[in-house]
Protein backbone atom coordinates (compact mmCIF):
# COMPACT_ATOMS: atom_id res chain seq x y z
CA UNK A 1 0.00 0.00 0.00
CA UNK A 2 2.46 2.57 0.77
CA UNK A 3 4.87 1.53 -1.57
CA UNK A 4 1.51 2.11 -4.56
CA UNK A 5 1.56 5.72 -2.65
CA UNK A 6 5.53 5.85 -3.33
CA UNK A 7 4.52 5.22 -6.96
CA UNK A 8 1.74 7.54 -7.27
CA UNK A 9 4.27 10.30 -6.02
CA UNK A 10 6.40 9.43 -8.98
CA UNK A 11 3.90 9.24 -11.34
CA UNK A 12 3.22 12.96 -10.20
CA UNK A 13 6.47 14.14 -10.31
CA UNK A 14 7.11 12.71 -14.10
CA UNK A 15 6.19 15.81 -16.12
CA UNK A 16 7.95 18.13 -14.23
CA UNK A 17 11.17 16.07 -13.74
CA UNK A 18 10.78 15.99 -17.50
CA UNK A 19 10.40 20.18 -18.24
CA UNK A 20 13.07 20.57 -15.99
CA UNK A 21 15.16 18.35 -17.23
CA UNK A 22 14.46 20.00 -20.73
CA UNK A 23 14.70 23.51 -19.54
CA UNK A 24 17.80 22.87 -17.50
CA UNK A 25 21.30 24.42 -17.89
CA UNK A 26 22.41 21.23 -20.51
CA UNK A 27 21.71 22.31 -24.14
CA UNK A 28 18.87 20.04 -25.90
CA UNK A 29 21.28 20.42 -29.30
CA UNK A 30 23.92 18.96 -27.48
CA UNK A 31 25.07 15.33 -28.61
CA UNK A 32 25.99 14.23 -25.24
CA UNK A 33 22.40 15.22 -24.20
CA UNK A 34 20.83 13.67 -26.63
CA UNK A 35 22.58 10.87 -26.46
CA UNK A 36 22.04 9.90 -22.26
CA UNK A 37 18.25 11.54 -22.76
CA UNK A 38 17.57 10.61 -25.92
CA UNK A 39 14.16 9.13 -25.19
CA UNK A 40 13.24 12.73 -24.44
CA UNK A 41 13.81 14.14 -27.57
CA UNK A 42 13.94 11.26 -30.22
CA UNK A 43 12.64 12.65 -33.30
CA UNK A 44 11.91 16.02 -32.17
CA UNK A 45 13.02 19.06 -34.00
CA UNK A 46 15.92 19.99 -31.32
CA UNK A 47 16.78 23.12 -33.14
CA UNK A 48 13.72 24.35 -31.67
CA UNK A 49 14.29 25.17 -27.71
CA UNK A 50 10.95 25.52 -26.63
CA UNK A 51 8.64 22.94 -28.85
CA UNK A 52 11.12 20.09 -27.50
CA UNK A 53 10.85 21.25 -23.91
CA UNK A 54 7.36 21.98 -23.69
CA UNK A 55 6.12 18.44 -26.12
CA UNK A 56 6.50 15.64 -23.55
CA UNK A 57 5.11 17.76 -20.65
CA UNK A 58 1.97 18.76 -22.79
CA UNK A 59 1.82 14.39 -23.62
CA UNK A 60 1.87 13.38 -20.85
CA UNK A 61 -0.53 16.10 -18.94
CA UNK A 62 -3.21 15.60 -21.50
CA UNK A 63 -2.68 11.53 -20.64
CA UNK A 64 -3.66 12.77 -16.87
CA UNK A 65 -6.57 14.72 -18.07
CA UNK A 66 -8.18 11.90 -19.59
CA UNK A 67 -7.44 9.74 -16.68
CA UNK A 68 -8.80 12.48 -14.61
CA UNK A 69 -12.00 12.79 -16.34
CA UNK A 70 -12.71 8.87 -16.74
CA UNK A 71 -12.83 8.93 -12.82
CA UNK A 72 -14.52 12.37 -12.49
CA UNK A 73 -16.78 12.70 -14.69
CA UNK A 74 -17.82 9.13 -15.17
CA UNK A 75 -21.71 10.18 -14.02
CA UNK A 76 -21.81 12.34 -16.98
CA UNK A 77 -20.77 10.85 -19.97
CA UNK A 78 -21.90 13.29 -22.17
CA UNK A 79 -19.87 16.15 -20.64
CA UNK A 80 -17.08 13.77 -20.61
CA UNK A 81 -17.06 12.83 -23.83
CA UNK A 82 -17.26 16.38 -24.91
CA UNK A 83 -14.31 17.27 -22.62
CA UNK A 84 -12.23 14.30 -23.93
CA UNK A 85 -12.99 15.79 -27.45
CA UNK A 86 -12.13 19.46 -27.13
CA UNK A 87 -8.87 18.66 -25.47
CA UNK A 88 -7.79 16.28 -28.54
CA UNK A 89 -9.08 18.98 -31.25
CA UNK A 90 -6.84 21.15 -28.88
CA UNK A 91 -3.84 19.08 -28.99
CA UNK A 92 -4.35 18.05 -32.37
CA UNK A 93 -4.38 22.34 -33.23
CA UNK A 94 -0.71 22.48 -31.04
CA UNK A 95 0.49 19.96 -32.81
CA UNK A 96 0.41 20.67 -36.16
CA UNK A 97 1.39 24.09 -35.14
CA UNK A 98 4.12 23.67 -32.96
CA UNK A 99 5.68 20.66 -35.80
CA UNK A 100 7.89 19.06 -32.95
CA UNK A 101 9.05 16.56 -35.08
CA UNK A 102 12.29 16.60 -37.41
CA UNK A 103 11.04 14.04 -39.73
CA UNK A 104 7.94 14.63 -42.55
CA UNK A 105 7.08 11.03 -42.27
CA UNK A 106 6.86 11.18 -38.23
CA UNK A 107 4.51 14.13 -38.05
CA UNK A 108 2.67 13.00 -40.87
CA UNK A 109 1.88 9.08 -39.00
CA UNK A 110 1.91 11.30 -35.53
CA UNK A 111 -1.02 13.42 -36.85
CA UNK A 112 -2.73 10.29 -38.71
CA UNK A 113 -3.02 8.76 -35.28
CA UNK A 114 -4.61 11.43 -33.41
CA UNK A 115 -6.77 12.96 -36.15
CA UNK A 116 -8.12 9.37 -35.84
CA UNK A 117 -8.48 9.39 -32.43
CA UNK A 118 -10.69 12.83 -32.61
CA UNK A 119 -12.65 11.34 -35.14
CA UNK A 120 -13.00 8.24 -33.01
CA UNK A 121 -14.51 10.05 -30.24
CA UNK A 122 -16.52 11.99 -32.16
CA UNK B 1 18.07 -2.68 -25.06
CA UNK B 2 18.64 0.45 -26.63
CA UNK B 3 17.04 -0.64 -30.26
CA UNK B 4 13.87 -2.18 -28.47
CA UNK B 5 13.02 0.84 -26.02
CA UNK B 6 14.19 3.91 -27.56
CA UNK B 7 14.86 4.16 -31.75
CA UNK B 8 14.28 1.04 -33.43
CA UNK B 9 10.76 0.84 -32.79
CA UNK B 10 9.14 4.60 -32.59
CA UNK B 11 6.48 3.55 -35.25
CA UNK B 12 5.06 0.90 -32.71
CA UNK B 13 5.33 3.10 -29.49
CA UNK B 14 3.52 5.58 -31.55
CA UNK B 15 0.72 3.16 -32.25
CA UNK B 16 0.51 2.25 -29.00
CA UNK B 17 0.21 5.85 -27.53
CA UNK B 18 -2.95 6.49 -29.94
CA UNK B 19 -4.11 2.72 -28.58
CA UNK B 20 -3.81 4.13 -25.36
CA UNK B 21 -6.07 7.11 -25.71
CA UNK B 22 -8.70 4.58 -27.31
CA UNK B 23 -8.78 2.23 -24.71
CA UNK B 24 -10.30 4.72 -22.26
CA UNK B 25 -13.60 4.66 -23.90
CA UNK B 26 -15.10 1.79 -22.39
CA UNK B 27 -14.25 3.35 -18.71
CA UNK B 28 -15.85 6.76 -19.51
CA UNK B 29 -19.28 4.55 -19.29
CA UNK B 30 -21.05 4.60 -23.12
CA UNK B 31 -22.49 1.15 -23.56
CA UNK B 32 -21.32 -0.53 -25.77
CA UNK B 33 -22.41 -4.10 -27.70
CA UNK B 34 -20.76 -7.21 -25.91
CA UNK B 35 -18.65 -7.98 -28.71
CA UNK B 36 -17.26 -3.84 -28.77
CA UNK B 37 -16.20 -4.88 -25.26
CA UNK B 38 -14.29 -7.68 -26.49
CA UNK B 39 -12.39 -6.04 -28.59
CA UNK B 40 -11.55 -3.81 -26.28
CA UNK B 41 -10.27 -5.90 -23.74
CA UNK B 42 -7.99 -7.07 -26.43
CA UNK B 43 -6.60 -3.36 -27.49
CA UNK B 44 -6.30 -2.53 -23.39
CA UNK B 45 -4.18 -6.43 -23.07
CA UNK B 46 -1.75 -4.96 -26.07
CA UNK B 47 -1.49 -1.32 -24.56
CA UNK B 48 -1.13 -1.52 -21.07
CA UNK B 49 1.42 -4.34 -22.47
CA UNK B 50 -0.16 -6.75 -19.93
CA UNK B 51 1.91 -9.59 -20.53
CA UNK B 52 2.84 -10.87 -17.15
CA UNK B 53 -0.38 -12.83 -15.95
CA UNK B 54 -0.52 -10.09 -13.04
CA UNK B 55 -2.74 -11.87 -10.36
CA UNK B 56 -0.63 -15.06 -11.07
CA UNK B 57 2.17 -13.83 -10.33
CA UNK B 58 1.56 -12.09 -7.02
CA UNK B 59 -0.66 -15.08 -5.64
CA UNK B 60 2.52 -16.99 -6.49
CA UNK B 61 5.33 -14.17 -5.52
CA UNK B 62 3.31 -12.53 -2.74
CA UNK B 63 0.33 -12.72 0.04
CA UNK B 64 -1.89 -10.07 -1.57
CA UNK B 65 -5.19 -10.03 -0.46
CA UNK B 66 -7.81 -10.54 -2.82
CA UNK B 67 -9.45 -7.13 -3.52
CA UNK B 68 -12.49 -6.60 -5.45
CA UNK B 69 -12.75 -4.40 -9.04
CA UNK B 70 -13.17 -0.82 -8.72
CA UNK B 71 -16.75 -1.33 -10.86
CA UNK B 72 -17.99 -3.81 -13.33
CA UNK B 73 -16.96 -1.96 -16.42
CA UNK B 74 -13.25 -2.10 -14.76
CA UNK B 75 -13.38 -5.61 -14.14
CA UNK B 76 -14.93 -6.47 -17.37
CA UNK B 77 -11.73 -4.79 -19.16
CA UNK B 78 -9.12 -6.62 -17.18
CA UNK B 79 -8.48 -4.46 -14.08
CA UNK B 80 -9.84 -7.23 -11.67
CA UNK B 81 -9.07 -5.58 -8.63
CA UNK B 82 -7.87 -2.09 -7.29
CA UNK B 83 -4.05 -3.76 -6.67
CA UNK B 84 -1.35 -1.77 -8.42
CA UNK B 85 1.23 -4.51 -8.64
CA UNK B 86 -1.56 -6.84 -9.45
CA UNK B 87 -2.69 -4.52 -12.29
CA UNK B 88 0.64 -3.33 -13.32
CA UNK B 89 2.69 -6.92 -12.93
CA UNK B 90 5.07 -6.18 -15.64
CA UNK B 91 5.45 -2.53 -14.57
CA UNK B 92 6.48 -3.70 -10.78
CA UNK B 93 8.62 -6.62 -12.09
CA UNK B 94 10.87 -4.38 -14.51
CA UNK B 95 10.89 -2.05 -12.21
CA UNK B 96 12.91 -4.14 -9.90
CA UNK B 97 14.86 -5.64 -12.92
CA UNK B 98 16.18 -2.43 -13.49
CA UNK B 99 16.89 -0.92 -10.02
CA UNK B 100 18.88 -4.67 -9.80
CA UNK B 101 20.46 -3.76 -12.76
CA UNK B 102 21.61 -0.45 -11.81
CA UNK B 103 22.43 -1.15 -8.74
CA UNK B 104 24.98 -3.46 -10.20
CA UNK B 105 25.42 -0.81 -12.71
CA UNK B 106 26.82 1.81 -9.73
CA UNK B 107 28.76 -1.24 -8.13
CA UNK B 108 30.85 -1.68 -11.17
CA UNK B 109 31.12 1.98 -11.57
CA UNK B 110 32.62 2.71 -8.34
CA UNK B 111 35.04 -0.55 -8.61
CA UNK B 112 36.17 0.64 -12.17
CA UNK B 113 37.39 3.78 -10.67
CA UNK B 114 39.69 2.02 -9.23
CA UNK B 115 41.21 0.28 -11.89
CA UNK B 116 42.94 1.06 -14.89
CA UNK B 117 41.28 -1.64 -17.23
CA UNK B 118 40.76 -0.16 -20.47
CA UNK B 119 38.15 -2.42 -21.69
CA UNK B 120 36.31 -2.09 -18.39
CA UNK B 121 36.49 1.85 -19.06
CA UNK B 122 35.24 1.24 -22.38
CA UNK B 123 32.18 -0.88 -21.40
CA UNK B 124 31.16 1.33 -18.39
CA UNK B 125 31.12 4.16 -20.82
CA UNK B 126 28.86 2.14 -23.10
CA UNK B 127 26.51 1.34 -20.14
CA UNK B 128 26.51 5.02 -19.06
CA UNK B 129 25.29 6.18 -22.40
CA UNK B 130 22.91 3.37 -23.69
CA UNK B 131 20.99 2.25 -20.27
CA UNK B 132 21.20 4.93 -17.78
CA UNK B 133 18.33 7.46 -18.57
CA UNK B 134 16.96 6.63 -21.47
CA UNK B 135 15.06 3.25 -21.43
CA UNK B 136 14.09 4.20 -18.22
CA UNK B 137 12.52 7.12 -18.97
CA UNK B 138 11.09 5.54 -22.34
CA UNK B 139 9.73 2.79 -20.05
CA UNK B 140 8.25 5.26 -18.00
CA UNK B 141 6.76 7.47 -20.86
CA UNK B 142 4.90 4.73 -22.37
CA UNK B 143 3.35 3.14 -19.35
CA UNK B 144 2.65 6.44 -17.39
CA UNK B 145 -1.22 6.56 -18.40
CA UNK B 146 -1.72 3.04 -17.47
CA UNK B 147 0.36 4.30 -13.89
CA UNK B 148 -1.81 6.96 -13.59
CA UNK B 149 -4.76 4.72 -13.67
CA UNK B 150 -3.67 2.17 -11.46
CA UNK B 151 -2.61 4.69 -8.92
CA UNK B 152 -6.33 6.15 -8.59
CA UNK B 153 -7.93 2.94 -8.46
CA UNK B 154 -4.97 2.01 -5.70
CA UNK B 155 -6.15 4.91 -3.93
CA UNK B 156 -9.60 3.99 -3.95
CA UNK B 157 -8.52 1.23 -1.88
CA UNK B 158 -8.27 3.08 1.04
CA UNK B 159 -11.84 3.74 1.03
CA UNK B 160 -12.89 -0.38 0.17
CA UNK B 161 -10.09 -0.79 3.64
CA UNK B 162 -12.19 1.49 5.14
CA UNK B 163 -15.81 -0.11 4.74
CA UNK B 164 -14.30 -3.79 5.20
CA UNK B 165 -12.78 -3.13 8.30
CA UNK B 166 -9.21 -4.25 6.36
CA UNK B 167 -5.86 -3.10 8.50
CA UNK B 168 -3.28 -2.15 6.20
CA UNK B 169 -0.61 -4.45 7.64
CA UNK B 170 -3.01 -7.16 6.42
CA UNK B 171 -1.37 -7.03 2.67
Amino acid sequence: MVFDLYFALVVVALPVFVFWKLTAKEKISDRRFEVKYNALVDTLNTANKKTTAAFIPVFLLRRAAFVAIMFIMSQHVVFAVMLLIFIQLAYLIYFCAMRPHLLRADMLGEAFNEAMVYFLYC
Amino acid sequence: MKILLSVGLNQLWSMCNALQLIYLIPFIGIRMRSHEYELYGLLIEVASFDILSGLELSENWFSYQSIDPYDEIFGQNGYDTCSFVKNQSLFYVTFWILIFVYTIHALARKCVKKTSWRVTKRWRRFIDRTLWWSPLLRFYIESYMDCLVNVILNVSMFKYFKENGVKGGDI
